[in-house]
């Protein structure tokens, strides 16, 4: 009966995954809240929070290890809540990998292949064909543990591809690796979404990642679904103070909006009274409570002569060579600091008078919550 | 388990004075014991005459197919149970912590104190099978007691405490995200309990199974307690102690404890390469 439902819900190569208002709890904790999320067929969808949030949490949902509390799993807008885990036809990459140590190579990315009956030859030519992809050519029958760390990762994403799954799960596969190796990898990843077209779900803490893999980006935090965008939407478009300090944002001023004026906010912080001159955009209107953010690299530092809105006193107090540019801290004489990263090596000093000055285009308003 | 080994190279010297007491303790009254052997009581001329003794007289042979005969049954069968109740409570379980405890209390008891308990809760007037009777099961006691049956449950309790305090923690020892992956691969339950469980786990059961089954062929006070030492439970330690204590015959007596030395050491030669045929390596991927 299974097999017949099975048949039903998986026509097409294409999936198209739906969660509808999911949650789990454990005891009494929340891992997942009411979480609700479309990923269209052949996405590339990047689940993005800091450690503990429920990313795992959601995956093993999908994957069937865990049962939802509450809430609907669909593929194809068929509910899957009741079909067993091994007839999900989903392709996944555990954070360890979970490659089976008591096997070969070839042994472990064939064994999908096995439980299909899929036959001899074709078994072969298909595992043969995977291992050219992720480039373990000439390792087919080593055993598991004489393998490197990104080997190791290479195997458990040929096992899961092999099968041709409807769905890729993808926990944090690259954490283990270094820099370089994590930049080929994402490499080969990007290269494999677009020849193979499965709806994937990828999980990680790293932006860079996400930014240049995802189709579509969900940040969470602490069981909850903050925003789900397009990469650029995300990171040009923080909705809320979460997402733009978890994705880099700096430099959050509190407070209200209180005035509009030619097409521009005016903003005044809580604790201070400053006021700052903002674009108006159309999610906003006065009387709102929100937060003002500006990244490190859009501050300005003026030493000249300059009048107008946004200029603010203040004085050097550290500053720390980056790379390719200088960071600042810039203190007011109320106390409150600003960093402004500067490119070029040391342009000004510690002690030194500067004025600030935060261009009304370059402020971001976002939510509180 | 079954780790790495690393070479070591002067370091054995700080395994000598280790080596000493165990010299005096073992090895030297093993070699005194082996040389008794070859001697007949009173005269210290080498002979074969011990073990043409233990050869024809059935008195000592039978020894032998008894001690087996009862041990072999009943590891096989504490395997059967150890291994099931582990292998249900193992990962996370509510009350896992009370079945783990419950199974390996008797270890704490020791063998007398089983014998005693046995014998109280079997014996014909005892609770099991008061029970049964008065239930209409059956109309005869069932003789538990002082047979080969006594012997048998003792063996039982204690082996199956034994081997389950081991088999704990060798499958906490299996990352959850082995079967998982199995089954997300498309893996029934069985199938992922054949191919990827029970090869992973096989060898270290294989291992305590085989340390199980040579510590009771050394079974003595539950084949004397519970059991029939005159006949059906005549194990070799049975018989060994009988020679030393009751004819202070030690020559016969270490002529007994060196064939049960060389049946443990068949048994284990059998054990372990049935063990060898499986994967012996880590069940971690992880160096
Ligand atoms: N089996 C469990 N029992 C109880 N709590 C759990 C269990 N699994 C997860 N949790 C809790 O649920 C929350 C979400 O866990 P989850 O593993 O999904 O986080 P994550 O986002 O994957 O984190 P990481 O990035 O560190 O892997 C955490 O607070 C965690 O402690
Ligand atoms: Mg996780």
């Amino acid at each position: 009966m299974i097999q017949v439902e099975r048949k039903k819900i998986f026509t097409g190569n294409s999936t198209r995954v739906e969660l509808k208002n999911l949650t789990k709890k454990f005891g009494s904790t929340t891992a997942v809240e009411n979480a609700s999320l479309e990923i269209d067929s052949g996405e590339f969808m990047t689940l993005l929070g800091p450690s503990g949030c429920g990313k795992t949490t959601i995956l093993s949902m999908i994957l069937g290890i865990l049962e939802p509390t509450s809430g609907e799993i669909a593929f194809n807008g068929q509910p899957i809540n009741h079909i067993d885990m091994s007839k999900r036809d989903i392709g996944m990459v555990f954070q360890n990998y979970a490659l089976f140590p008591h096997m070969t190579v070839f042994q472990n990315i064939a064994f999908g292949l096995d439980m299909r009956k899929v036959e001899k030859e074709e078994k072969k030519k298909r595992v043969r064909e995977v291992i050219k992809m992720v480039q373990l050519d000439g390792l087919e029958d080593r055993f598991i543990k004489d393998l490197s760390g990104g080997q190791q990762q290479r195997v458990a994403l040929a096992r899961a591809i092999v099968i041709r799954p409807r769905i890729l799960l993808l926990d944090e596969p690259l954490s283990n690796l270094d820099a370089k190796l994590r930049k080929e990898m994402r490499t080969q990843l990007k290269k494999l979404h677009r020849e193979l077209d499965i709806t994937t779900i990828y999980v990680t803490h790293d932006q860079e990642e996400a930014l240049s893999l995802s189709t579509k980006i969900t940040v969470m935090s602490k069981g909850v679904i903050q925003q789900i965008g397009a990469p650029e939407e995300i990171f040009r478009r923080p909705r809320n103070y979460f997402v733009a300090n978890f994705i880099g944002y700096g430099n959050f001023l509190k407070g209200k909006l209180v005035d509009e004026k030619n097409g521009q906010f005016i903003f005044e912080t809580t604790k201070d009274s400053l006021r700052l001159t903002v674009n108006r955009d159309n999610k906003h209107q006065v009387g709102d409570q929100v937060f003002l953010t500006i990244k490190p690299e859009m501050l300005e530092i003026v030493t000249g002569e300059k009048t107008g809105v946004n200029l603010l006193d203040g004085e050097i107090v550290t500053s720390d060579y980056i790379g390719s540019a200088t960071g600042y801290e810039v203190q007011m004489e109320n106390g409150r600091t600003f960093q402004v990263n500067v490119p070029g090596l040391n342009p000004y000093a510690v002690g030194q008078k500067v004025k600030l000055y935060l261009d009304p285009a370059k402020i971001l308003i976002v939510d509180e919550e | 388990m079954n780790r790495v080994v690393f070479a070591r190279k002067r370091d054995y010297l700080f395994f000598l004075p280790s080596l000493v007491p165990l010299l005096l303790l073992f090895v030297y009254p093993l070699l005194k014991g082996l040389v008794m052997t070859f001697q007949e009581t009173g005269s210290s001329g080498l002979t074969l005459h011990n073990y043409i003794e233990f050869f024809t007289n059935p008195r000592y042979y039978d020894t032998i197919f008894r001690t087996l005969y009862l041990v072999i049954p009943a590891t096989i069968i504490e395997l059967i149970i150890a291994f099931g109740i582990t292998y249900f409570i193992r990962g996370k379980m509510r009350g896992k912590g009370i079945i783990a405890g419950l199974t390996i209390f008797p270890l704490t008891l020791g063998s007398i104190i089983i014998d005693m308990g046995i014998i109280s809760f079997f014996k014909p007037t005892g609770w099991f099978n008061t029970v049964l009777i008065n239930i209409g099961l059956i109309d005869e006691p069932f003789k538990l007691v002082y047979n080969y049956w006594g012997t048998f449950l003792a063996l039982i309790i204690l082996g199956v405490a034994f081997m389950a305090s081991n088999f704990v923690g060798i499958m906490d020892y299996i990352d959850p995200n082995l079967e998982q992956a199995a089954r997300s691969l498309g893996a029934s339950r069985w199938i992922t309990f054949k191919r990827v469980y029970f090869p992973l786990i096989r060898s270290n059961v294989l291992t305590v199974f085989a340390l199980n089954l040579i510590m009771q062929i050394g079974v003595y006070s539950s084949a004397v307690i519970v059991g029939n030492p005159a006949s059906e439970t005549r194990t070799f330690v049975v018989v060994a102690f009988e020679e030393a204590m009751r004819n202070f015959n030690y020559n016969m007596a270490n002529t007994v404890a060196i064939v049960m030395g060389i049946t443990q050491i068949v048994i284990l030669g059998i054990v372990f390469a049935i063990r060898k045929r499986g994967y012996i390596g880590s069940a971690s991927t992880f160096k």
